[in-house]
């Protein structure tokens, strides 16, 4: 039929809506592979001509970060981003190290001297305290599995030994005092459970109290870690959720945690753990 | 012959109603002109639709080099050609048939206002499709050699040709001595 001249200019104008669409998404379209084009050819440029971009191919620094490893015992970190947020906070300690020279005295791994800031009793290198608020009530437990921890940075072929205490940083400059915060930061980053028989697997929280959590083991985990637990939490489990020490009922259902533990794993429904080393959620 | 550059100043200018005149004065003619290329009164609205459009979209494209009536029969030549290229082969009679055919009468009524065009509107069909286009454009819609060249693509010589024997073709057909 033919239209009337009300539909006709309707037709007009809708049409032109669908042009200017179309226009639109050949303009996007070709936006985007000029884009991709462009990435491509830098891409093969850096790889063609590294020198032309700074590097010669073989240095050390074109080697970049990959060079660099962080090691506590036999755990050794090698992923980039690992590497240089750890390496790069151990550099600054070190930095510091040379201005804070000046230690309470030590004696046989136990802080006796009078900063109150920190109460830490260690004793076969294995720390149960953490730090304190002014008015010594103990506010949060400390990671700390083993103390002291002996972390190795090696760069370029260069080593350089850290010793980390709860209370302080030892390095070939000289010691740093660590206040609370800076100490749960490095022992966040760097104790790592060292039992030769503990175990850990990834769990998504179902319930919380305050003698245990109920876990759901991922799907992807190894067969025999995968559906419930019932993790028990004693004094000396490490619980952290997003980079904060927190007791057991402030985890919350559906956090995804890594759970460590040592010992049997009870094949009762749930499965029941008793050791639980540590409880952490991704910081 | 109004040419509707001074409309389409207007249109430039921001008047929206001139855009309106223009639809409204070349859409039977450029109809007309597109259905002789696709021979399908629906495809030929709807590319005259699409040319409009364009227009709509576009209206700095238009450089007043050539009269708007010319600019437009240009684009829809290209978009009926165009049509053709994507049409599927289908042959088929639709049920609609006969109002496609009333619809086709009104609009060559819009166009062929005398018994004369009317007569040799019948005689093109007999024609090669760029003759009919040809006497078409200069015979019914009133372009000059020139104009027809640009629409059709062709040099002035080619469409002197082309126009030559469609005039000789069309009087045999006709029977007289000089139908044009």
């Amino acid at each position: 039929m033919r239209r009337t001249e009300e539909q006709f200019r309707a037709e007009i104008f809708r049409r032109k809506e669908i042009l200017e669409r179309k226009e639109r998404r050949r303009r996007y379209a070709f936006v985007s592979a000029a884009a991709s084009l462009a990435s491509c050819l830098v891409l093969l440029c850096v790889f063609v001509f590294p020198s032309f971009f700074g590097g010669n191919g073989n240095s050390e620094e074109s080697a970049g970060i990959s060079d660099v490893t962080v090691s506590v015992g036999s755990v050794v970190w090698t992923e980039e981003n690992d590497v240089s947020l750890r390496a790069q906070l151990l550099e600054d300690y070190r930095g510091m190290a040379s201005v804070n020279t000046s230690l309470p005295e030590l004696d046989n791994n136990e802080l006796t001297g009078s900063d109150s800031s920190v109460q830490s009793t260690v004793s076969g290198g294995t720390a149960v305290d953490g730090p304190v608020d002014g008015d010594n009530s103990v506010t949060a437990p400390l990671p700390v599995h083993r103390e002291p921890l002996q972390i190795v940075v090696s760069q370029f072929g260069t080593q350089f030994y850290y010793t980390l205490y709860s209370d302080r940083l030892e390095t070939d400059r000289g010691s740093v005092i660590l206040s609370p915060s800076q100490s749960q930061e490095l022992w966040e980053l760097f104790s790592v459970p060292v039992s030769s028989d503990s175990a850990s697997f990834r769990a998504t929280v179902i319930r919380a109290e305050s003698s245990g959590i109920l876990v759901r083991g991922e799907d992807s985990n190894e067969i025999n870690y995968r559906g419930e637990f019932w993790l028990t939490v004693s004094e000396t489990t490490v619980l952290m959720r997003s980079g904060c020490v927190v007791s057991a009922v402030e985890f919350r259902e559906g956090d995804p945690v890594t759970v460590t533990f040592t010992g049997p794993v009870m094949e009762s429904y749930p499965m029941q753990i008793s050791q639980v080393v540590s409880v952490r959620t991704a910081s | 012959m109004k040419n509707g550059e001074s409309t389409y100043r207007r249109y430039l200018d921001g008047d929206e109603g001139a855009f309106d005149e223009i639809w409204k004065e070349y859409r039977d003619p450029l109809t007309f002109f597109i259905d002789r290329i696709v021979q399908d009164r629906g495809d030929a609205e709807d590319i005259a639709i699409d040319v409009f459009a364009y227009v709509l979209l576009h209206p700095a494209r238009y450089d007043f080099r050539t009269s708007l009536k010319t600019y437009l029969f240009m684009l829809g030549r290209s978009r009926a050609l165009d049509a053709l290229r994507h049409r599927k082969v289908i042959t088929f009679v639709e049920l609609a048939e006969a109002d496609r055919l009333a619809d086709r009468r009104t609009v060559e009524d819009a166009v062929l206002r005398s018994e004369d065009l009317r007569r040799l509107n019948a005689a093109l069909a007999t024609l090669p499709e760029e003759m009919q286009l040809a006497v078409h454009l200069v015979y019914l819609e009133g372009f000059s050699y020139d104009e027809v060249g640009k629409i059709l693509k062709k040099n002035r010589k080619q469409i002197d040709n082309l126009l030559y024997r469609a005039k000789n073709a069309l009087r045999t057909f006709l029977g007289k001595e000089d139908p044009l």
